[in-house]
């Protein structure tokens, strides 16, 4: 703004300067004008009395005319009073110079008709008469000495003229005196023809004309000379006198123009002066406003940018810098306040998901040291438990093996007895260390024919009732781990034989289906059933609903259910329609597959 | 005077009534082995050391059981397998244990067969072949 203030002041100082300018400029045109017309004038004037015609004297006058215009109106467009007065003085001279002329038209139109009118007419009656004379002195046989003498004259006379008439075309002042001498001796050779009597009268009319025609040639001389001393001298002058006003006009208007020039010069310095303080100032004033700007943008901005770093690295910032502010800056500040109370939130969840991971690992712990205790627990029991038991049994047969003969038939029943119950006793324990083992002993995926798996415990199974065992459909073969699914099997397909209550009618079907990435096989009996009620209970450690006569240690379907669920599968009993029950398990269908998952 | 007998046979054991099984099959299989006795890994080094270089290192077949207090049968497995003396010497184990860790175990010491308790009449029906056939090492 500031420039724009030095410019404008700049330009309007500029502007009045080149109005200055401008007048001065005109002026000087003027001056020229003046000057150049004043030399077309005296050009004009010259070549007007040369010629003496009157278009010639009227464009004198035109110019003349144009000239006074001029000069009036400078003068009344003037302020400067000393150019004022130098117009005036050109004023001054122009109605002089008029004037002059207008004498010059005056003796020049006097000298035109006294040499186109006059001067021809004398001459012709001067050379009728003199022929006149010539005719009579032929007819009065004059002497020779009266016919030279006219011979003379005529042809002095005829010089004279000739003489006068080249001195009308180019003044020259000895044709002048020429012509005058030519007349006077025309005239002395007349005044010898006047001795002669015929010829006086004559001679005497020719003799005044010759006098009238040297009158009128003399006159014409002199109006040539007033003409020329009119206009070559005092026109001149006049012109002159102009000419060096108009001249002193240039040289004031040049001083003016030099003067304003260096006006404008100094202008247009002090603009540029100005203007570099101007653009100085602005560009301080720039450093200035942007050095403020980025102060009051960039440490914001800054600050926001590590803000979002930190929030970017999951930091929660309690303190957003800028949120009040009002501009975009902070807009941005409330972007990274929601940003922060999402990482807050974020932070929270993960604290929680933490604790969870925490509990959970600690559960992992005490449940591996539960397990840990039962696997010592386990060999404990496999041990310490069985080696006494066996022991017992075995200090109880060689009792009976050693004196059976001495003791009395109850004793020997009690031996039985014992015998008998440690068996169960180890049997329980057997029983108990597989289910406590159930998942610690884990060997390689294989691939596993189910149909010829199912074909071989069949085989191995005790079946006195011979109960009839169907596998219906094909039986998948898969990759898994074998034992466990054996165990499953063989526990299975033996309750339904060991409990089946219809002899040799007795049938055990397995089957096999495919739902999703799990095989469901089934073993459907036709034996005695299970109560609904005792569903649940079935597959609990050391329940037994069945016939309590047949041997077991109700941790069969305990170790089915283990092994299942261990595996990834769900075991489930349903009574039938008909008779018996059906036990359904999902087994997966890749090993591998779970345990990539796990 | 009573035939030289075929073998003698240590057992390992601390269990009393194991050893009186072992003692009973064997005379019940009328095997004539000269049988003896250690109730742990420690005692049954120094009956095998005190008598080297004489008739009972001669044919000697160890049955080891592996839990047993002081020196456990691993242990006496260890120590026999380091001392050039007694590194050949023929061992089976007798042992309640049926874990995959105990067999490995006893295998990688070069043992000469592993028997569960429950199988004892296995390891007792074969002995008398063995013995009769079998290229006993020299300990010394």
């Amino acid at each position: 703004m500031a420039i724009g203030i030095i410019g404008y002041s700049g330009t309007t100082r500029l502007d009045g300067t080149s109005q200055a300018m401008q007048r001065v400029s005109d002026l000087n045109a003027v001056a020229l004008e003046v000057d150049r017309d004043v030399q077309e004038l005296q050009m004009r004037a010259a070549k007007y009395v040369i010629s003496g015609h009157d278009s010639m004297r009227d464009s004198v006058l035109d110019l003349h005319a144009k000239l006074v215009l001029l000069v009036n109106s400078s003068i009344t467009n003037q302020s400067d009073p000393e150019m004022l007065s130098v117009f005036r003085k050109i004023s001054d001279h122009l109605p002089e110079y008029r004037t002059q002329f207008d004498s010059a038209i005056e003796e020049r139109q006097i000298r035109t008709s006294l040499v186109q009118q006059q001067l021809p007419t004398l001459s012709d009656s001067i050379g009728r008469r003199l022929g006149e004379l010539e005719q009579i002195a032929f007819q009065e046989k004059q002497s020779p000495k009266a016919r030279n003498a006219l011979l003379l004259c005529k042809t002095a006379l005829s010089r004279a003229e000739q003489r006068l008439l080249r001195y009308y075309v180019a003044p020259d002042s000895t044709l002048v005196d020429g012509a005058l001498e030519d007349i006077d001796s025309a005239l002395t050779h007349l005044q010898t023809l006047q001795e002669y009597e015929p010829t006086k009268q004559l001679c005497a009319q020719v003799l005044v004309d010759i006098r009238e025609f040297e009158r009128i040639g003399m006159r014409a001389v002199q109006a040539t000379r007033g003409y020329l001393f009119l206009v070559n001298v005092v026109m001149a002058g006049e012109a002159a006198e102009i000419s060096y006003y108009s001249d002193r006009l240039r040289r004031m208007s040049e001083s003016r123009r030099s003067a304003i020039a260096s006006t404008v010069q100094s202008t247009v310095d002090g603009v540029r002066q100005l203007t570099g303080y101007g653009i100085g100032t602005s560009l301080l004033l720039a450093v200035f406003i942007a050095a403020r700007l980025v102060m009051l943008i960039l440490p914001p901005i800054q600050s926001l940018t590590s803000t979002f770093q930190r929030l970017a690295s999951g930091e929660t910032v309690v303190a957003i810098p800028e949120v009040e502010r009002n501009d975009e800056i902070g807009e941005m500040a409330r972007a990274a306040r929601v940003f922060s109370d999402q990482n807050r939130q974020q932070v929270q969840l993960l604290a929680t998901s933490e604790e969870l991971g925490r509990q959970l690992t600690a559960n992992a712990e005490n449940l591996e040291k539960t397990n840990a205790d039962l696997n010592s627990f386990a060999y404990v029991a496999s041990h310490d438990l069985k080696s006494p038991l066996r022991a017992i049994r075995q200090l109880a047969s060689w009792i009976e093996e050693d004196s059976g003969h001495l003791l009395p038939a109850d004793s020997l029943k009690h031996f039985q007895t014992i015998e008998a119950r440690v068996h169960r006793m180890e049997m329980l324990l057997n029983d108990l260390l597989q289910y406590a083992r159930v998942g610690t002993t884990e060997s390689e995926a294989e691939r596993v024919n189910s149909a010829t798996l199912v074909e071989d415990l069949v085989g191995l199974c005790d079946n006195p009732l011979r109960v009839q065992i169907i596998v219906s459909g094909s039986l998948p073969i898969f990759v898994t781990i074998r034992t466990p699914l054996e165990q499953v099997f063989r526990n299975l397909i033996s309750n339904a034989i060991k409990y089946n209550d219809k002899g040799d009618r007795g049938i055990v079907q397995i089957s096999c289906e495919n739902v999703d990435d799990s095989f469901v096989f089934k073993v459907k009996d036709n034996g005695p059933g299970i109560s609904p009620q005792h569903h649940e209970r079935v597959f609990q450690m050391y329940q037994r609903v069945g016939d309590t006569n047949t041997e077991g240690t109700g941790m069969g379907l305990a170790i089915v259910k283990k092994q299942v669920e261990k595996h990834g599968g769900r075991i489930s009993v349903e009574s039938n329609a008909d008779a018996g029950v059906t036990f359904s398990f999902s087994w997966p269908e890749s090993f591998a597959e779970r345990v990539a998952e796990t | 005077m009573t035939p030289e007998p075929r073998a003698t046979i240590l057992i390992v054991d601390d269990d009393e009534v194991d050893v009186e099984l072992v003692v009973r099959g064997l005379r019940k299989r009328q095997l004539s082995f000269d049988v003896h006795s250690a109730n742990d890994g420690c005692s049954a080094l120094a009956l095998i050391r005190s008598r080297l270089s004489t008739v009972f290192c001669e044919r000697l077949i160890v049955l080891l059981d592996l839990n047993m207090p002081r020196m456990n049968g691993h242990e006496f497995l260890s120590e026999v397998r380091s001392d050039s003396a007694l590194q050949h010497m023929l061992v089976f184990v007798l042992t309640t244990s049926d874990l995959k860790s105990d067999t490995d175990k006893a295998y990688d010491r070069n043992v000469a067969g592993y028997f569960v308790k429950s199988n004892v009449n296995g390891l007792l029906d074969i002995l008398g072949p063995f013995a009769d056939n079998v290229q006993f090492p020299v300990l010394a």
